[in-house]
């Protein structure tokens, strides 16, 4: 009985929690205007001293980002390109200038080794569309990452090796 | 990766020039510094620096131009030798990188040309780099026998303090002048595959650094 109270509290509670959730889950679908969910963009977070740590990726743990989706203003209503300047959260080096990417929300990918999925991205078809910008090495023949010239913090994006696409995630930079 | 609802392919109109630019030197004389200006902040350590990283895109602007650099660091290669031609293709200039600390790293400085004269483009721009100028109490290279050494070379020389960004950016700009000179500003220089004729409406005119 006292089991069975119990249950009722935490499914009351996990309600509760869903109700919050849902809440946010529906202002941001009102701001994403029903745009399919979202693909990541790779982060990892492991010991440095691991050799070949980013070779294998199943020890990752996957967080869901429910990212703010940008603002009004930041792209073109029409063409979706970016309209203000993008810098390093970190250090503040300009990443991008004005019309140079085109906001998108990537599609989702299932069977990803990804650490936080994020979903609105800009794109550059052109590497050299960046400011500033440092490109890893090869990671498993299919990418570098991308991460600010100056201060190399975090990973920002993502470089695919067969299509030269590049794209920076929305909820790991700065705009100005 | 898949994306929606954009047209893929839009030329850039981003820059005026291009401009490929390598790092070279022995290990441990600070390459990677040089692209990394704030090399004395301690932050964690994140996986980006397990990686390494392959090259950086920097924007500077000269004589009125937007110029991208693309700058390539050698990441370890170099202490196994197998610097070759692959990784000298398309360089238009070479910065030639000791520490001013460490005399061995100055000796191989003429190693390095050597390698350099036996795989790079026979017009690729060089310059001397005596890095690491913030130590002068354990300064084993003197300034004069840099100079001296790029002068019997015929390139230009500077001595650079990664750690307190003296002279990172001189040394960039410099260099990217000389290379502008011979390959953009020379019209009957044959060498030219770079020039990018495209001038961009949405150049910011004021960029004075590399960054900010």
């Amino acid at each position: 009985m006292e089991n069975e109270q119990q249950q009722q509290d935490n499914n009351t509670n996990e309600q509760q929690e869903q109700q919050q959730d849902n809440t946010n889950t529906v202002v941001v679908e009102e701001e994403q205007q029903g745009e399919p969910e979202g693909i990541p963009i790779e982060e990892i977070n492991r010991d440095p001293n691991v050799d070949n740590a980013f070779a294998d990726a199943s020890n990752f743990t996957i967080i869901v980002k429910n990212e703010e989706a940008p603002a009004e203003g930041i792209a073109h209503p029409e063409t979706k390109k970016l309209t203000k300047r993008i810098h390093c959260r970190r250090c503040d080096c300009t990443v991008l200038i004005q019309n140079n990417a085109t906001l998108i929300p990537l599609l989702n990918q299932k069977g990803s080794d990804t650490a936080e999925e994020l979903k609105w991205m800009w794109f550059l078809p052109d590497m050299f569309q960046f400011e500033n910008i440092a490109f890893s090495k090869d990671v498993k023949n299919k990418i570098k990452y991308l991460t600010c010239a100056e201060c190399e913090y975090e990973i920002i994006g993502v470089h695919d090796l067969t299509t030269k696409e590049n794209y920076i995630a929305h909820d790991r930079i700065v705009y100005k | 990766m898949s994306n929606t609802g954009t047209t893929a392919s839009n030329k850039s109109a981003a820059y005026d020039y291009l401009i490929k630019l390598l790092l070279i030197g022995d290990s441990g004389v600070g390459k990677s510094c040089l692209l990394l200006r704030f090399s004395e902040d301690s932050f964690t350590p994140s996986f980006i620096t397990t990686i390494g990283i392959d090259f950086k895109i920097r924007t500077i602007e000269l004589e009125g131009k937007r110029i991208k650099l693309q700058i390539w660091d050698t990441a370890g290669q170099e202490r196994f030798r197998t610097i070759t031609t692959a990784y000298y293709r398309g360089a238009m200039g070479i910065l030639l990188v000791y520490d001013v600390t460490d005399e061995k790293s100055f000796g191989n400085i003429r190693n390095w040309i050597r390698n350099i004269e036996q795989h790079a483009t026979e017009s690729v721009n060089k310059m001397l780099i005596g890095n690491k100028c913030d130590l002068p109490e354990k300064k084993v290279v003197d300034s004069s026998r840099g100079k001296a050494l790029a002068d019997e070379y015929g390139i230009k020389f500077l001595e650079t303090s990664a750690k307190n960004s003296i002279n990172v950016e001189e040394a960039f700009i410099s260099l990217a002048k000389d290379i502008k000179k011979r390959m953009i500003d020379t019209p009957n220089e044959p060498n030219n595959q770079t020039g990018n004729a495209q001038l961009s409406d949405t150049a910011p005119a004021k960029q004075k650094n590399c960054c900010k």
